[in-house]
């Protein structure tokens, strides 16, 4: 009985200890966001407005979603340089199936599709092809922007209907659509991560492969499925942004791995895996778009922008590294 | 930690603008192009004689940024918006917003396709690429094989610019138009894709390269491959570096196309907007055909 109680008391403590750490790997960042927030505050009359706030979070939730499926591919120790690409060209096949059926139904479904064939490619060379994600995704990258630019012939697929647009561009209310979209697969992905034994193996695999493998945990299918949820969200935001433009560019996205994998790495992220959040990532996009946003509305040159936001990640890496 | 994080915020945000009583908000596609630093600094002059505080944003050649940018000068509330559309089509989103907002727009150098704009100013692109045509029948004499670089692809200033340049090309059966890539309007793209035309064609006498920066890039290839004597190269926009290389007899003409010219009409016209006055709808910029001959 006494022995019950100790027990209990002990994994009471060991659930403290958890959201005490969880906390403390967040709270840095969010304080580095709050920071980032009162300054533009006090530089521009407009950032601190309901119409910005609400901006941000539609600038910053196709960034977001992408880096959420990032959060997977390097939580299992791996790394997904073709999201950009897959983003094109998932946004070229949506723009396509919606030009030839009329249907936007039909036309997400085939965005979707694409985006999850590409990454299970980059999952199935990756697990059992046994060549380095790096180099997968990095070849990646170039087919399937490749592959886009030869669909469309390097020309935008234009003339969208204008119902489509509602998806990346549209209001609920007052919050914007892609937001609502955005915050919908935060919520799906917390619970995958938090809550669900997935989430937990997908951890301890790129935590300790080796360990993992022994404790019976299906290493490899749970590889792939990573690369199939970077792949599925890569395309949901290729199909935002051909929706937001009303054009599907093949040149989309030109460089959004970067972006995405800074949102990861500054949420608390390990490059070498086991390490890193969905909330992590959260407050990582969230920084990033908040920089972007303050900047342009104060009206920072585009490239003394770039410098500005590498030193700020840097600082941010930096400061939280300090706790 | 954290208050050297705002401390050095603070010191990197020297260039920071105060709101001034006027403001205009210019969308540019890209920085990163001479045509358009001209651009934007013609547009400042003006706006700076005339008391109206400039915002510029640089959507470094992406549809993307562009459509936050806008996003963001219509909170920032500009009295006028300015905008050098990355895609004609890609725009169409972000300027109806503007649209619906209140806010005028004025478009320079491409459209925003199917929006009612207040002002929209351009070139003939037709027209540039005609005289450039012309130019290039001229020094081959009416024979001759060309290489044609293009814009980027689906522009409707590529487009024009190629239709023009073509009708002209057409009418002599001597000239032979050999091959017609895209170096989307780059300098570095058509130095690469300059080498392999090279390459494949063995005889060339002429390049006629839709803007400046992909002319100069072709001239870079040329040069490497040691065969400047034997090509013409031809441009349009007459950046800087164009001038340049016509004085050193790189390049045998290029069309002026007034960039500063034309963005400071657009700030007058945002001026006279903002003043309440009516401004006309289309606004076409005249262009003059550059070579050695009427060089300063």
């Amino acid at each position: 009985m006494k022995n019950q109680t100790k027990q209990m008391q002990l994994d009471s403590n060991d659930h403290i200890a958890k959201i005490k750490r969880l906390l403390k790997g967040e709270l840095g960042l969010l304080l580095i966001l709050v920071v980032l927030v009162i300054t533009f505050m006090i530089l521009s009359p407009y950032f601190f407005t309901s119409r910005n706030l609400l901006n941000i979070t539609r600038q910053v939730s196709i960034t977001l979603i992408v880096a959420i499926g990032m959060t997977f591919v390097i939580l299992t120790g791996e790394i997904d340089l073709s999201v950009g690409s897959l983003a094109a060209l998932s946004g070229v096949a949506t723009a396509a199936a919606l030009s030839a059926s009329g249907s936007i139904f039909l036309a997400i479904l085939t965005g979707l599709a694409m985006g999850f064939l590409m990454g299970s490619i980059n999952g199935l060379l990756t697990v059992y092809g046994k060549v380095q994600s790096f180099i997968v995704t990095l070849a990646m990258l170039g087919i399937a922007r490749g592959i886009g630019l030869v669909w469309t012939g390097g020309k935008p697929i234009s003339g969208l209907p204008i119902a489509f647009g509602k998806l990346g561009a549209g209001y609920i209310g007052p919050i914007p659509f892609s937001t609502v979209i955005a915050v919908g697969v935060f919520i799906i992905a917390f619970y995958f991560m938090n809550r669900t034994k997935h989430g937990i193996y997908m951890r301890s695999i790129g935590a300790n492969t080796q360990a993992a493998e022994l404790s019976a945990i299906p290493v490899k299918k749970y590889r792939v499925i990573a690369f199939m949820i970077s792949g599925i969200l890569s395309g949901l935001g290729g199909i935002l942004i051909t929706s937001r433009l009303l054009s599907a560019q093949p040149t989309a996205a030109e460089g959004m791995e970067l972006n995405v994998i800074a949102a990861v790495i500054l949420g608390g992220a390990s490059l070498s895996g086991g390490i890193g959040t969905v909330l992590g990532t959260l407050l990582g996009a969230m920084v990033i778009g908040v920089i972007d946003n303050g900047m342009n509305l104060i009206g920072v040159s585009a490239f003394f922008q770039q410098i500005v936001k590498g030193i700020i990640i840097l600082i941010a890496v930096m400061a939280k590294r300090g706790e | 930690m954290k208050k050297i994080v705002v401390l050095l915020l603070v010191v990197l945000m020297a260039g920071m603008v105060f709101s001034a009583n006027k403001v205009i908000g210019f969308a540019v596609s890209t920085l990163a192009n001479p045509f358009f630093v001209t651009m934007k600094e013609g547009g400042e002059a003006k706006a700076a004689e005339l008391g109206i505080e400039m915002i510029t944003l640089d959507a470094q050649d992406s549809s993307e940024k562009q459509f936050s940018q806008i996003q963001d000068l219509i909170t920032r509330n500009v009295d006028v918006l300015i905008v050098n559309p990355t895609d004609s089509d890609a725009v169409v989103p972000a300027v109806m917003e503007a649209v619906m907002m209140g806010i005028p727009v004025i478009t320079v150098t491409r459209p925003a396709n199917g929006v009612d704009v207040a002002q929209h100013l351009d070139i003939d692109n037709k027209e540039a690429g005609q005289l450039a045509g012309e130019a290039l029948v001229k020094a081959l004499n009416g024979k001759g094989k060309v290489a044609i670089l293009e814009g980027i692809p689906g522009a409707p200033s590529a487009n024009d610019r190629q239709a023009g340049f073509l009708e002209v090309v057409d009418q002599y059966d001597g000239i032979e138009v050999v091959t017609s890539l895209t170096a989307n309007y780059a300098r570095e793209e058509a130095a690469r894709v300059m080498e392999d035309v090279l390459q494949g064609n063995p005889e060339l006498d002429a390049v006629y390269a839709h803007n400046d920066e992909m002319a100069l890039g072709a001239v870079r290839a040329i040069i490497s491959a040691g065969r400047m004597d034997e090509i013409k190269v031809f441009g349009i926009d007459a950046v800087d570096d164009a001038l340049e290389a016509i004085k050193k007899g790189e390049m045998v003409a290029t069309v002026k196309q007034q960039p500063a010219l034309q963005m400071a009409m657009a700030v007058e016209a945002a001026n006279d907007l903002m003043e309440g006055k009516e401004v006309e709808k289309l606004v076409i910029v005249p262009l003059q055909l550059i070579t050695i001959e009427n060089l300063q």
